[in-house]
């Protein structure tokens, strides 16, 4: 009977095979983003405010994502209204509910510490951000959904998540 | 020195959990975290929410949206459909469920949970299906958990546990009323609901009304005979409360009934019509705190059955409190203590002794993310189990005193499991576990003297000196999305059960003057062994195409006493080599179409017509088609045509009991 193990195991092993797919910045990721928003502890009401903090070389970035929340991009319990922020010229960046940074701004220490200083949540699809970065979050979500938390960062900037999301996701 | 390292550490774990368990403000939000993962959740396997890709078992989670679609009307006719599961229907309302192994009469090897509470009846540790005060239209899901999961959930979670979760009414409103009507008299009307009221206050409540003819039952089978007009009937309600005193503290009140009549098989194969009169009473506190979620939990079951041979009256009444928290970023702890006592009268006869047994039980669970693709999950628990009973079985029947009814059992159960996450995608979880079943009240404390003709007298008793049941499993599972969206699934197990427990043949276990009268035990019958591979893949199209199939193949060793002379027990023979459901639906704006295929492989079922002869009756192969087409004609209003097991026609044998027939109905709803 045993020896049927064998063969079925290496069947099971066979079908491990292929490469992973890279996520990129997309609407997905800002529904992702906002519905992680909705677990974050203190806000009230629905509406959610988002920066999208750029650099000159992910302008084009940026405004396809502002345009993916022009008039409220619906993201589970959260409406997500962006605002485009240049890391140039962080002032926008008081009142918003979290920043999304792209290209070198989520490699820009001053641009996440600009983040956290005003409470809100920085996040980034760059997983370099959280795992090394200014970051709170990094997020990808293709091929699967992966969210990663760093939690000194999140102290910093005094985020804080429901702990059943918290147990859910990948904390640092 | 020692000292001082102790404390240091034991303050260091403090203030870690102090900031790993900051929030646990609500119970998890079962809707929005699968949106936001894209995947179901659950907290069914550690006790600790997670991602279905991420736990340490093999799982079948099946949500609403999965329920509504298929032409099934109750909870063995959906989890048919799933690989791993075994289901025989014997009657119209006793489908036998069981994960990777026979599902016999009286099925002992499953835990089953509404909301946490545990609703198998705790006399013989079976499900009576038909008694569960839940209704299909208020399931928020229900998640099965293959393999022995003790160290979790305690005794008898030895084949699996099935857990099945409401919608929570503070997380969404709804209100759904059903009419369902069809052939042989099938009738159903039920109502369910929850609402808010404020931020604070939320309830929720369910009734419903089935009715049905039974199925036929063969001339052959005398006791199955004597059944045949009886009609299935089925009243369920629950009523349940949730306030919330802070966005730390909720409590939820909930009380359920459950008022019925329905043939079914017994633990020895023969049939029986039983009246079920159940009651139930629950009560959680919940609350989030520096130092972790704290559960406590109170419930009581309420149990009168009232099956051919005689009347049982047991109460189980059970308490648990529970932390759950993080220390650092990478470990989830989970501690509990429980406390259950289960009581009875003297059964099925009355004047032998109420007797009744107390469990303590401590279990911890550790998960630990070794990596970011890597995870490791150790759990353990220990139960202490002491009976009594509070009077001597009566000497001229009986070999017991009530002193030989004191008895304690001491066990140990421990799941492990390692999950790795490779690089070229899916998880792959390698798992061993080891289970207990303990004794149950038929076990030992069943009393009852038989007239076996011209006044001849024997004795069915229960049996103090029986051994718990431990079950080994070892399990090799893979999960994974395929390139072109094709989900995998797969699993490798091998499941060894010590000590079987099990009931009598037609030998008499004790004879006098060991026994007053011949003698007829329940008791440890031996070993079995199952090994099993599972197969299941599952896809979709742009078009409104979806499509799963899957495969499970099981061989089975026994190593037990002789069928028919010492035992009933066949888990050999009665478990079939190879099951394969299939399902191809369908869905474009307000409409959808399903269909189903199930094929079992044959199988040699035991059968006891009269008191007495066992035999073993040949049971072939079949394969059941099974459709359902539904229109919903706005959001608010929707009918279904449902056309289960359409080739079975006036019934095919697919046990010893009841032939199993075909059902056609429509069903209405009405949903806010």
């Amino acid at each position: 009977m045993r020896t049927i193990l064998l063969p079925a195991i290496a069947a099971i092993a066979a079908i491990a095979v292929a490469a992973p797919a890279m996520a990129e910045t997309t609407t997905r990721d800002l529904e992702v983003i906002g519905r992680a928003l909705g677990f974050v502890e203190g806000a009230s009401g629905s509406d959610r405010t988002v920066a999208i903090v750029y650099d000159a070389a992910s302008e084009a970035e940026a405004q396809a994502l502002a345009s993916a929340m022009s008039g409220g991009l619906s993201a589970g319990r959260v409406t997500l209204n962006g605002r485009l922020v240049s890391s140039s010229d962080l002032s926008g960046l008081s009142g918003v509910d979290a920043a999304v940074l792209l290209g070198s701004a989520a490699s820009d220490s001053n641009v996440a510490s600009a983040v956290n200083s005003s409470g809100a949540m920085s996040v980034s699809t760059d997983m370099s951000c959280v795992e090394s970065g200014g970051c709170v979050m990094g997020v990808q979500s293709a091929p699967s959904v992966r969210i990663v938390v760093n939690r000194a960062n999140a102290n910093a900037a005094s985020v804080s998540f429901a702990a059943a999301f918290a147990m859910m996701i990948e904390e640092i | 020195m020692n000292t001082r390292i102790i404390m240091t550490t034991v303050s260091a774990l403090a203030a870690s959990a102090a900031l790993g368990g900051q929030s646990f403000a609500q119970t998890l939000d079962y809707q929005m975290m699968s949106e936001l993962f894209g995947e179901p959740v659950t907290a069914g396997a550690t006790g600790a929410p997670q991602r279905a890709s991420d736990v340490p078992a093999t799982m079948i989670i099946i949500t609403q949206d999965d329920i509504q679609r298929f032409p099934e009307y109750d909870i063995p006719g959906i989890i048919r459909h799933f690989g791993g599961m075994d289901v025989t229907r014997y009657a119209f309302g006793d489908g036998q469920t069981n994960i990777r192994g026979a599902a016999i009469g009286y099925t002992p090897r499953l835990l089953v949970l509404v909301n946490g509470r545990e609703v198998y009846i705790d006399t013989y540790g079976y499900t009576a299906w038909s008694s569960l005060p839940v209704r299909l239209d208020e399931i928020q899901q229900i998640e099965v958990v293959k393999g022995p999961q003790s160290a979790l959930y305690g005794f008898n979670a030895v084949g699996g546990v099935v857990n099945i979760i409401t919608r929570n009414p503070a997380q969404q409103d709804y209100l759904v009323a059903r009419v369902n009507y069809g052939g042989d008299e099938y009738t159903e009307a039920s109502m369910v609901g929850g609402r808010s009221f404020g931020d604070d206050f939320a309830v929720r409540f369910s009734y419903g009304n089935t009715e049905a003819d039974e199925f036929t039952p063969f001339a052959s089978n005398t006791y199955a005979a004597e059944l045949s007009g009886d009609r299935y009937r089925r009243e369920t309600g629950a009523l349940q409360a949730r306030y919330r005193f802070s966005d730390k503290v909720n409590i939820s009140a909930e009380t359920t009934f459950t008022d019925g009549f329905w043939a079914e098989n017994t633990s020895v194969y023969y049939a029986t019509s039983s009246l079920y009169e159940l009651a139930s009473y629950k009560v959680d506190l919940e609350a989030d705190s520096d130092f972790g979620f704290w559960t406590l939990s109170a419930y009581r079951n309420e149990t009168d059955v009232g099956p051919a041979f005689g009347p049982l009256s047991a109460e189980l009444t059970a308490y648990r409190a529970q932390n759950l928290f993080k220390i650092g970023t990478d470990n989830t702890i989970r501690l509990s203590v429980e406390y259950r006592e289960g009581d009875a009268g003297s059964f099925p006869q009355p004047g032998n002794g109420g007797f009744g047994y107390e469990t303590t039980a401590f279990s911890a669970m550790w998960n630990r993310r070794i990596s970011s693709n890597v995870d490791l999950t150790l759990a353990g628990r220990f139960d202490s189990m002491d009976w009594s009973r509070d009077g001597d079985p009566n000497p001229m029947f009986f070999a017991f005193t009530a002193d030989d009814y004191s008895v304690s059992y001491e066990e140990f159960s421990y799941n492990a499991a390692l999950v790795w996450r490779p690089e070229s995608g899916g998880a792959v979880r390698f798992s061993a576990a080891q289970g207990v079943q303990a004794p149950t009240m038929f076990d030992v404390g069943f009393t009852l003297p038989v007239d076996i003709g011209g006044g001849f007298m024997v004795g069915v008793s229960g049996n103090p000196s029986i051994e718990p049941a431990i079950i080994n499993n070892y399990e090799i599972a893979y999960d994974r999305t395929l390139s072109n969206g094709v989900e995998f699934r797969g699993a490798v197990f091998l499941e060894s059960t010590s000590d079987v427990k099990g009931v009598f043949g037609m030998a008499p276990d004790l004879l006098p003057p060991s026994a007053p009268v011949p003698t007829y035990l329940f008791d440890n019958r031996g070993d079995t062994e199952t090994m099993g591979v599972e197969l299941t893949l599952s896809g979709g199209s742009d078009d409104g195409f979806d499509w799963d199939a899957n495969y499970t193949f099981k061989a089975v060793e026994d190593d037990m006493q002789p069928f028919g002379v010492n035992t009933a027990l066949d888990f050999e023979g009665a478990t079939p080599s190879h099951i394969f459901n299939g399902h191809v639906g369908w869905t474009s704006g307000r409409f959808t179409a399903d269909g189903y295929v199930n094929y079992v492989s044959s199988i040699d079922m035991p059968l006891q017509p009269v008191f007495g002869p066992i035999t073993s009756v040949p049971v072939e192969g079949y394969t059941a088609f099974s459709f359902r087409g539904g229109w919903d004609v706005n959001e608010h209003v929707g009918f279904s045509l449902n056309a289960q097991n359409v080739n079975f026609g006036d019934g095919e044998v697919t046990n010893t009991h009841h032939e199993h027939e075909s059902r056609v109905w429509v069903g209405l709803t009405v949903r806010q």
